[in-house]
């Protein structure tokens, strides 16, 4: 019986305190993203750098078309434009990243897997 | 004088290790030396591995003094005694027996551990509980085999935990004369997650719910990482204040993570400090299972069990994890790939490896790493708290 017990008890406790913590980070969560959009909005600090970011970009390499930037941040326009003047070579200031759309996956499968076999051993 | 000559050389080989040595001790180096081997060679979580098992080796030669037993047997402890009279290894046992490792260890845990995909998604927390399962289930398994106490059967639950450092903490609370093998079976299961998991996991899903791919989870801001360790201790401590040294330590390495204002402390904690402590932990740790031990009736059939057990306890906790999922995902209508929850067993990051693994193999353009360390650091909150109930359940 008392066996029982402390199975039943430990795990409601468990769950109960893990549940508990899962509504506060919801809560604080919901409360800091608030607080920082109100900041923004306010401030209207990271808007322009958007726009900026997203009028000059471009990918230059591939045939791309253009499209309008959802959701995409600066910061990875930044490491996609990086990424693609490492490849290039040179100093990269010749680059002009125009647009970025994602495209399916064209990669034969095998070096997808090449890929993967390559990721696993590394992690 | 050569009668003098002999009875010196014979002395001294009376008072040699070898003519003190018994069968038992021969028995002890012999597993010490598997141990090493599993360790060194096949890599076997080598960096407790090899502590753990050098620490065996070297306790169990006779009259080498390292560890003396009798003196931790002794009811109650008289630490003056041991300071006197105690071998090195008794001196550093200190620091297991008065639970000031584990948490040191937890400590250098919180830095290291990336609490973001937990807070993107806090219904992992879920998973990380329902892994828990594990324990519990070995307890109920262990009360039934009828030859362990109450506090015998609890340290050997948590070992499905998947947490050496809370394994061991709560082993020298509850029952010490068990602290050896409880500690091995802890640290070779988790060395042996990769082998244990995939079955259960493959044989609970099917290969259509092991494809599922997961919504990217959102970025989380540094504020959210900052307050997540200062709520976690708050919350935790103040419904569970038997959890307070594993959670406030790990809880204030995460703060020395995220804050990012006290590089020098972080650096320290998940470097220098962990490391120091592991070599003492898992030498001491290592050092009490001793030949004297496995003399005492029963001893090595209990050793069994707790290997037995600890299996037990680990595939529960995988499947309750997994089926836990399956629910998760039936009731979010398919968005949740039941593989991460096999990663709510801690053993972190193992676990959530095996997860992004086995979930690969059905789908290669599937990557579940991120979304498996939700539950896996969700699981080691879990397994904390499950010993924090544990202890004030039984202790």
């Amino acid at each position: 019986m008392r066996t029982f017990e402390v199975v039943l008890v430990g795990m409601v406790v468990v769950f109960a305190v893990l549940i508990l913590l899962s509504v506060c980070i919801k809560i604080y969560s919901a409360i800091v993203s608030r607080i920082s959009s109100r900041k923004n909005g306010s401030g209207n600090n990271d808007n322009p750098v958007k726009k900026n970011v997203s009028e000059t970009t471009v990918v230059n390499p591939s045939p791309v078309l253009s499209q309008p930037q959802q959701g995409l941040n600066p910061e990875v326009i930044a490491v996609i434009a990086a990424a693609i003047a490492a490849s290039m070579g040179g100093s990269g200031s010749d680059i002009k990243v125009r647009s970025i759309r994602r495209i399916g996956h064209t990669t034969p499968i095998w070096n997808v897997a090449g890929r993967n076999e390559y990721i696993l051993t590394r992690l | 004088m050569w009668q003098d000559f002999v009875k010196a050389i014979s002395g001294i080989i009376q008072e040699s290790g070898f003519a003190n040595m018994t069968p038992l001790h021969f028995v002890m180096i012999l597993i010490a030396c598997v141990f090493l081997y599993l360790a060194i060679v096949k890599k076997y979580e080598p960096l407790l591995l090899v502590p753990i098992s050098f620490g065996m080796l070297a306790a169990n030669l006779p009259l080498g003094g390292l560890m003396n037993p009798h003196l931790w047997d002794a009811n109650p402890i008289d630490y003056m005694a041991i300071l006197r009279e105690g071998g090195l290894f008794d001196l550093l046992y200190l620091g297991v027996k008065l639970g000031i490792y584990p948490p040191v260890i937890f400590l250098g845990i919180g830095v290291m551990t990336d609490f973001g995909p937990l807070i993107s998604n806090p219904k992992s927390l879920l998973l990380g509980a329902a892994a828990q399962f594990g324990i519990f289930g070995t307890y109920l398994g262990a009360m039934a085999l009828g030859n362990f106490t109450e506090k015998q059967a609890a340290s050997i639950a948590i070992i499905g935990g998947a947490d050496g450092p809370t394994a061991i903490w709560l082993t020298t609370q509850l029952a010490p004369e068990l602290l050896g093998p409880i500690a091995l079976a802890a640290y070779s299961y988790m060395a042996l997650v990769p082998v244990i998991q995939p079955p259960i996991m493959k044989a609970l899903t099917t290969k259509k719910e092991r494809a599922i791919v997961m919504e990217q989870l959102r970025p989380v801001s540094k504020a959210e990482k900052i307050l997540f360790p200062i709520i976690v201790t708050i919350l935790t401590i103040l419904i569970i204040p038997s959890a307070a040294p594993l959670i406030s330590m790990l809880m204030l390495g995460n703060l020395f993570r995220e804050s990012g204002v006290v590089g020098r402390l972080s650096e320290t904690a998940e470097n220098a400090l962990i490391n120091i402590v592991t070599i003492f932990l898992g030498l001491t740790v290592g050092a009490t299972a001793s030949a004297d031990k496995l003399s005492q009736p029963g001893f090595g059939l209990k050793a069994l069990a707790i290997i037995g057990l600890g299996l037990i306890a680990f595939s529960v906790g995988t499947a309750t994890g997994v089926l836990f999922g399956k629910l998760m995902n039936w009731i979010s209508g398919g968005k949740i790939n039941p593989l991460i929850g096999s990663a709510g067993v801690s053993a972190v990051p193992m676990a959530a490896r095996v997860s992004q693994k086995v979930g690969q193999e059905s789908n290669p353009q599937n990557f579940l790493l991120m979304h498996a360390m939700g539950p896996n650091v969700a699981g080691v909150i879990g397994s904390a708290i499950a010993a924090g109930v544990l202890l004030y359940m039984v202790g």
